[in-house]
């Protein structure tokens, strides 16, 4: 559905996209995510047409975005700064957006108002933080948007908003086919309701797969022999022992105590097989959060996030 | 329920424009009421009230034209959006092209500025203005709007914030009037002889929409302030839709216009500090020359920070902006100093030449001869058509011309050191003018006695002294006679004042002594002793004047006419 080629955008010198490629299918939920500054904001501004790319092409359903009405009054944004006319309260502001989207719901619209609690007469830029966020993602809705362009909606909101404004977004996939594109730092989150994910880094696509998928190729291998720690160089045997994880496509290896934990780029079976035949006292295979795979996969390992994990 | 199956951009945006602006039209209606409309209504005088209504209607009244510029410059910023990354983002990432954006809040401004004029209109209409003097003021003003805000919209296309549009908004409306008038003023104070041309000052009072449209508008000037109106505006477009939104916040949104408004507006700046600087402490003066570096460089440095938004001036950009600068100036006044264009050494030959007017040839007697004081002159030139005038004028401006190649009048001030004056106008056979002005010491024999030569063959010319006779001069309204030589004098037989058949018998008498008085006579200086009587006459009616002459030693028969009249 939403089809991003080769795209590069530069700014005052600075690459913030460099040849990036998506692909988002009808009526799937892909998280976007990446580190800060890779450019996830920005290839968000490119695909709802308010920046023109240096190169590249955006396309929906094969139609170019840029200045296309009919494509951007299917699509619904929450951007991650949020703006509202001043002086305008919910409903004047919902009588502009319904001027501007030809499948707005204003029923739906009152409806969501009422849920969520917030008062319609009041002006917008008097409500909290939150509150604004849960009015901008209100007015996306209410646009009835075959796509729903989300860039860190649900941060800021309270975990009772936060499953009410996913319910929605959920039932807009279930039933409508929406396909939602969202981007945020709460992986936690994300990992719960996305289906895809794309990981990107200094305006590149670094991993793009199914969620499933991707958490089924990356294991975390805790793994501990009899007679201690293996290690490159301390003993005679050393230079054998460094090659028993050769067979596999080690991602991370951190030796704590006896115990040597392995990030491993493989099949849960091929890591069984490879490391059982190795006589393991200790052998563990656990699947990897989306956080620990982002962290991995863009080798944003520090100090504090090591210790952290 | 859901909305109908089509969009209303048009519709949404300026609905949306008016119901933010909408006190706009209030206050600028109420403003054109109280300050306009209700000294008329106050009025107690039928005629005077028309004489009002009539101002009003045909723009010669300065507050009505002011609140009309107000009105379209702060109907212009509702491009405000536009300056802050957060609404610009917004507003285009709603299903609206650029186009329909630009124009909705272009007919959103429209709207708000027309309104104020409308309900004028109508109060002018009832108020007894004549129906179609206020329909064509409406129109006049209309476009006085639309001229006005072109100007501003096309400032917040480039700019990418406030402050800057509003920097942009005063550049743009004054940068043609300021860059003629820095040119005016260079020629004037480095070009021998410079004359303002008559073209010149109608592009200065051109220059700016409403002042244009003030000073007499037909439907010719009106029509051209349209087409200008529209041209702009479809530029402003064409900016706006290659404007890069990811600017907005920047002071200005082309990488390019950066570093070329900052060299233009330190050039200007420059170039008119040392006009100021140098004129108050004199060329060669040190403290001019350090007081102009000052004001350059403080104009360069609070220009770069609003530009760059930053205190470091010593950049790449700013390095080469103050080379360019330098060398902008530098040219500017090699090229006046120099006269690269060669305009001090122009002299058209007489036959190019169709016709000439000479004034200020009498200075010694102060402007006894003013072209308009004279019957069917309204512009005040008289013009010589006669060959051998226009040959002497021709040949006088030659002898200018090569002096000024290798010499200076400059310093010369004949006005207070007995000095002579040439102030010649020549409509040349190709339709454009020729002017010119010099003045010059009678101590510079050089000049002055081929000065004396060439004025003396025209002004004892038959075809001078006939259209300069005292006889076909406008009727006065008074003649006053000064005894004793001075204007001062307060004795009351020092003083006569004249009535209509002696200002005619002594007309007559002036007459014959300036048909027969000689340039020598004309330019003699007053010889210490003699007191002369002085004669004030004045004109009165639309354009009141006041022509003092002096009496000369030579002057026969007029003073054998006061000596047995008064």
């Amino acid at each position: 559905m939403i089809k991003v080629s080769g795209v590069r955008k530069r700014f005052d010198g600075v690459t913030a996209l460099d040849g990036l490629d998506i692909n988002i299918e009808k009526g799937s939920i892909y998280g976007l995510v990446g580190t800060n500054g890779a450019g996830k904001t920005t290839i968000i501004k490119q695909i709802m047409g308010i920046q023109r790319p240096d190169e590249g092409e955006i396309t929906i359903d094969g139609q170019p975005v840029y200045e296309n009405t009919q494509v951007k009054a299917r699509l619904g944004y929450v951007s991650d700064e949020l703006y509202f006319f001043p002086g305008n309260g919910m409903r004047e502001t919902a009588k502009f957006l319904a001027g501007l989207y030809p499948g707005w719901d204003m029923d739906r619209f009152e409806k969501m108002v009422a849920d969520f609690g917030l008062d319609p007469k009041k002006k917008i830029t008097s409500f909290s933080k939150g509150m604004q966020k849960q009015a901008a993602l209100i007015f996306a809705l209410s646009a009835m948007p075959d796509c729903l362009i989300l860039d860190e909606p649900i941060d800021g909101l309270d975990p009772v908003v936060r499953l009410k404004a996913w319910k929605y977004i959920i039932d807009d996939v279930a039933e409508r086919q929406t396909t939602v594109l969202v981007s945020s730092h709460n992986l936690r989150e994300m990992e719960g309701y996305c289906d895809h994910i794309g990981i990107i880094s200094k305006g590149r696509m670094v991993i793009e797969r199914d969620l499933e998928d991707l958490k089924s190729d990356v294991h975390k291998v805790q793994i501990a022999f009899k007679g201690g720690p293996v290690e490159a160089g301390a003993s005679e045997e050393a230079g054998a022992a460094a090659d028993i994880y050769g067979d596999l496509n080690v991602l991370h290896k951190e030796t704590r105590g006896s115990v040597t934990l392995l990030i491993v780029r493989e099949s849960r079976e091929k890591i069984e097989e490879v490391l059982r035949a190795k006589d393991p006292a200790i052998l563990d295979i656990l699947p990897l959060s989306l956080e620990e795979i982002f962290i991995y996969e863009l080798g944003g390992e520090s100090d504090e996030i090591s210790s952290i994990i | 329920m859901r909305s109908a199956a089509s969009s209303r951009p048009y519709a949404s945006i300026i609905g949306k424009h008016l119901k933010r602006y909408w006190s706009l039209p209030l206050l600028y209606t109420a403003s054109m009421f109280l300050a306009v409309i209700m000294p008329v209504m106050l009025l107690d005088e039928t005629e005077s009230s028309k004489q009002s209504l009539a101002g009003i209607t045909g723009q010669e009244n300065p507050l009505a034209v002011f609140l009309i510029v107000c009105i379209a410059v702060s109907a212009g910023l509702m491009y405000e959006y536009l300056e802050r990354k957060i609404s610009a983002n917004y507003m285009h990432s709603l299903p609206v092209t650029r186009t329909q954006l630009f124009f909705g809040t272009l007919a959103a401004q429209m709207i708000v500025s027309v309104i104020p004029v409308a309900v004028t209109a109508a109060a002018l209409i009832a108020m007894g203005a004549g129906v179609s003097a206020s329909l064509l003021w409406v129109l006049n003003s209309v476009v006085m709007i639309a001229a006005t805000l072109a100007i501003t919209v096309l400032a917040c296309m480039i700019s990418g914030n406030v402050l800057m549009t509003l920097f942009n908004i005063c550049f743009l409306n004054g940068v043609v009037p300021m860059t003629l008038f820095l040119a005016d003023a260079s020629m004037n104070e480095w070009i021998e002889g410079y004359v303002r041309s008559d073209i010149l000052e109608k592009i200065l009072i051109n220059s700016l929409p409403a002042v244009s449209l003030a000073t007499g508008a037909g439907i010719i000037k009106i029509a051209a302030w349209a087409l200008f109106a529209a041209v702009v505006i479809a530029v402003s477009l064409m900016i706006y839709k290659k404007r890069p939104i990811e600017r907005s916040g920047d002071s200005l949104v082309f990488g390019w216009t950066k570093a070329a408004l900052l060299t233009v507006v330190t050039f200007l700046g420059a170039a008119f500090a040392e006009l100021l600087f140098l004129d108050l402490f004199g060329k060669d003066s040190i403290a001019g020359i350090v007081a102009a570096l000052i004001a350059v460089l403080s104009i360069f440095i609070v220009m770069s920070i609003l530009i760059y938004r930053t205190p470091k001036v010593l950049t790449k950009s700013g390095i080469v902006c103050a080379a360019l600068t330098i060398a902008l100036i530098a040219g500017y006044n090699f090229g006046f100093s120099h006269d690269v264009l060669g305009i001090e050494t122009k002299a058209p030959g007489a036959s190019e030449v169709e016709k000439v007017s000479v004034e200020a040839i009498c200075h010694e007697n102060g402007p006894r001869y003013d072209g308009s004081l004279f019957k069917g002159n309204k512009n005040g030139n008289i013009y010589l058509e006669d060959r051998q005038n226009v040959e002497a004028a021709c040949d006088l401006q030659k002898v200018f011309a090569e002096y000024l190649k290798s010499g200076s009048l400059e310093g010369s001030d004949a006005y207070t050191q007995a000095g002579g004056a040439f102030d010649v106008s020549m409509k040349l056979k190709n339709g454009r003018s020729f002017d010119r002005s010099y003045s010059w010491e009678r101590s510079n024999k050089a000049i002055n006695d081929e000065a004396e030569k060439y004025l003396a063959v025209i002004y004892e010319s038959s075809e001078y002294k006939e259209k300069f006779s005292f006889s076909k001069m406008k009727a006065c309204d008074s003649m006053i006679v000064y005894g004793s030589g001075t204007l001062e004098a307060d004795e009351e037989e020092s003083v006569v004042s004249l009535d209509r058949k002696q200002q005619t018998g002594l007309l007559a008498a002036m007459d014959k002594d300036f048909q027969s008085r000689t340039y020598k006579q004309e330019t003699q200086t007053v010889k210490k002793g003699y007191d002369p009587y002085s004669i004030e006459m004045e004109f009165g009616g639309d354009n009141y004047q006041s022509v003092t002459l002096t009496v000369l030693p030579t002057d026969k028969y007029t003073l054998e006419w006061i000596k047995k009249n008064i």
